[in-house]
């Protein structure tokens, strides 16, 4: 008999395989992520800026596939350049806040005592902090730009995460295996990332999938409030936004960045779902 | 090289609760001898787990010494504790929870041996896991399954085979059959102690199944609240238990005979009093059908020879210390 070789990514990799859904959904996904990297070759940017009075509130129609806003640009030219800081926002501030939440969370689970403390009531403070609140410090301490903004997000987001990784880890390491673990020499280091992450990540990617749309709609938020990415550069949320004016007689406007919005979140959600399940041997055959 | 591999002297645990402390393990003293099987046996909550996770310092121990090779294994750092663990395994009751759900056999048997470096590349890691797996009598074709598709006695198996991966000297079985069919409860046993004498190996075996602890073990201690009531070599507290609680468990063990009518079993009346804040004296007077005055008082370990030994005021032989009196005689 011989030893698989396989690692456990590619084992999930196989049974996400099974989950034709889950793969639909992660091609969706793929081609957003290649739109947002492709943007330049698919549109100018200048389309998406560039002021055109005789065109406002135009109708959809060939020369402007999604129509244009009540500046003139070129909706499609817009959406398509803005997925590039909403799902940068979306996925940054998403990856930012699970890997600080894992670490933070698990360590303060498992190694208790006063960390704990110091960890939860930092998180305490943090949440007691209005996210909008929090935005505003971190752009009067660092400016205003994307890396700031990803940053605070992901901030605004860690206080809630850090508790749920915390509570699911305190019930994985009351386990007999984590002991043994610990009576087989393992260091914490190593029992917390071979033993207790694996354990802990069906709610970890549940929560990360989840935070993906609401992240884009906080940096939306930002935006609104002029806290997020400068003016004339496009983000689904902000395009969203200022389409609301004029949503009874140009609805276009709302329509074509809230599909984008709703596909990102939906196909994420779903991804995520599959993800989970690959990623439990328990699992395994029936999804 | 002495012949007493592990000894524990006056060894201690007491968690602090909101009432005061809990006595959990209360001034043991034990000693194993090289490749011999110590059995220790009392009823749930006396303090059996406790005691042997305290002497793999899985537990901080509250006070006591717990002498491995000589060593102190209380008072090693994290370096040494980390050499020492190599050496001393513990095998868990519930092969249920004591397998990481998310790792194959191949994985969870051969992690230990790559944290310690003993294979050299994988290939040797390969054989020496499957070499280990038949060892304890699992078929190969198991290695890349996870727990949850294997049965209880197959996941002991397990269990027992990343105990010894590491090839331990000391090995701490607590209640390893507890949670396993009859049928299967008696492979296992076996098994171990076809390995004890395969590898020469040291059990301390944890059990509250009497009839478990006669099959395997040396020498057996028998635990209350938190104490060591009386110790003896097997057959010794089979035959002549000295301790009335002693005896009130080897008078519980039904006998398997049909029409058998001898003297009702002696039932001990009440409950374990609470092991918080205990009064001074023995600890099984309250619920003792012998006690007397004294008993509240203090509570002596008489030598009765043979390495019996017992606490209490009844029993006649000489006043022991435990510990010390056997150090002397290892």
């Amino acid at each position: 008999m011989k030893v698989k070789r396989r690692s456990s990514f590619l084992e999930a990799w196989i049974r996400l395989r099974k989950n034709k859904l889950a793969i639909v959904c992660l091609a969706v996904v793929c081609l957003l992520i290649l739109i947002a990297v492709f943007a330049d070759l698919i549109t100018p940017y200048e389309n998406a800026i560039a002021n055109n009075s005789a065109a406002k509130f135009a109708k959809p129609s060939a020369e402007h596939w999604f129509g244009c806003d009540n500046l003139g640009r070129d909706m499609f030219a817009r959406v398509i350049h803005g997925s590039r800081v909403s799902l940068l926002l979306g996925f940054g501030a998403t990856a930012v806040a699970t890997v600080a939440a894992s670490l933070l969370g698990s360590a303060a689970a498992f190694i208790g005592g006063k960390f704990d403390t110091v960890v939860m009531r930092l998180a305490d403070i943090l949440s007691s902090i209005p996210p909008i609140l929090l935005s505003l410090a971190i752009a009067a301490g660092f400016g205003r730009g994307l890396p700031q903004l990803v940053i605070s997000i992901a901030i605004g987001s860690l206080p809630g995460y850090v508790r749920i990784v915390r509570s699911t880890v305190l019930g994985i390491s009351g386990q007999e295996y984590i002991e043994a673990a610990r009576s087989m020499g393992f260091g914490t280091g190593k029992i917390i990332v071979s033993e207790i992450l694996p354990n802990a990540l069906s709610t970890i990617l549940v929560q990360a999938t989840m935070m993906v749309s609401a992240n884009i709609l906080s940096g939306t938020m930002l935006s609104f409030l002029g806290l997020g990415v400068p003016v004339p550069r496009p983000e689904w949320g902000a395009i969203m936004s200022d389409g609301l004016d004029y949503i009874r007689y140009a609805s276009h406007l709302v329509i074509f960045p809230t599909i984008f919005i709703a596909i990102t979140a939906l196909s994420i959600n779903i991804l995520g779902d599959g993800l989970r399940d690959a990623f439990d041997p328990r699992l395994k055959g029936k999804a | 090289m002495s012949d007493i591999l592990l000894a524990c002297n006056h060894l201690k645990k007491y968690f602090p609760t909101p009432a005061g402390y809990l006595h959990a393990v209360d001034d043991i003293n034990l000693t194993i001898p090289r490749g011999k099987t110590l059995g220790i046996v009392g009823e749930s909550g006396c303090g059996k787990s406790t005691l042997g996770r305290c002497i793999l310092r899985l537990i901080e121990p509250t006070s006591g010494e717990v002498l491995f090779d000589g060593r102190d294994v209380t008072k090693m750092d994290q370096k040494e504790l980390h050499k020492m663990r190599r050496e001393m395994q513990l095998i868990f009751q519930d092969p249920y929870a004591s397998l990481n759900p998310r790792k194959t056999v191949f994985q969870t048997i051969s992690e230990p041996m790559r944290i310690y470096g003993i294979c050299k590349d994988k290939a040797d890691l390969e054989r020496r896991t499957l070499e280990l797996m038949d060892t304890v009598g699992l078929s190969d074709r198991y290695i890349n399954t996870y727990p949850h598709e294997i049965d209880g006695g197959r996941r002991q198996r397990i269990g027992i085979a990343r105990a010894l991966s590491l090839d331990p000297k000391f090995v701490v079985c607590d209640e390893p059959v507890s949670a396993l069919d009859v049928s299967i409860q008696a492979q296992i046993l076996n098994l171990m102690m076809d390995l004890q004498d395969k590898m020469g190996l040291t059990y301390m075996f944890i059990t509250h199944n009497l009839s478990v602890v006669k099959h395997i073990s040396d020498e057996i201690a028998v635990l209350y609240l938190g104490q060591m009531v009386e110790r003896a070599p097997r057959n010794e507290l089979f035959s002549n238990p000295a301790h009335p609680y002693t005896q009130a468990l080897l008078s519980a063990i039904p006998i398997p005979a049909l029409g058998y009518k001898d003297k009702e079993p002696e039932l001990i009346r009440g409950e374990v009093s609470s092991p918080i804040n205990p009064k001074p004296g023995c600890r099984f007077a309250p619920r003792c059908p012998y006690a007397t005055k004294q008993c509240q008082e203090e509570q002596p370990m008489r030598d009765l020879g043979n390495g019996h030994i017992v606490a209490c005021h009844r029993c006649g032989g000489a006043p022991a210390n435990a510990g010390a009196a056997e150090m002397a005689a290892g």
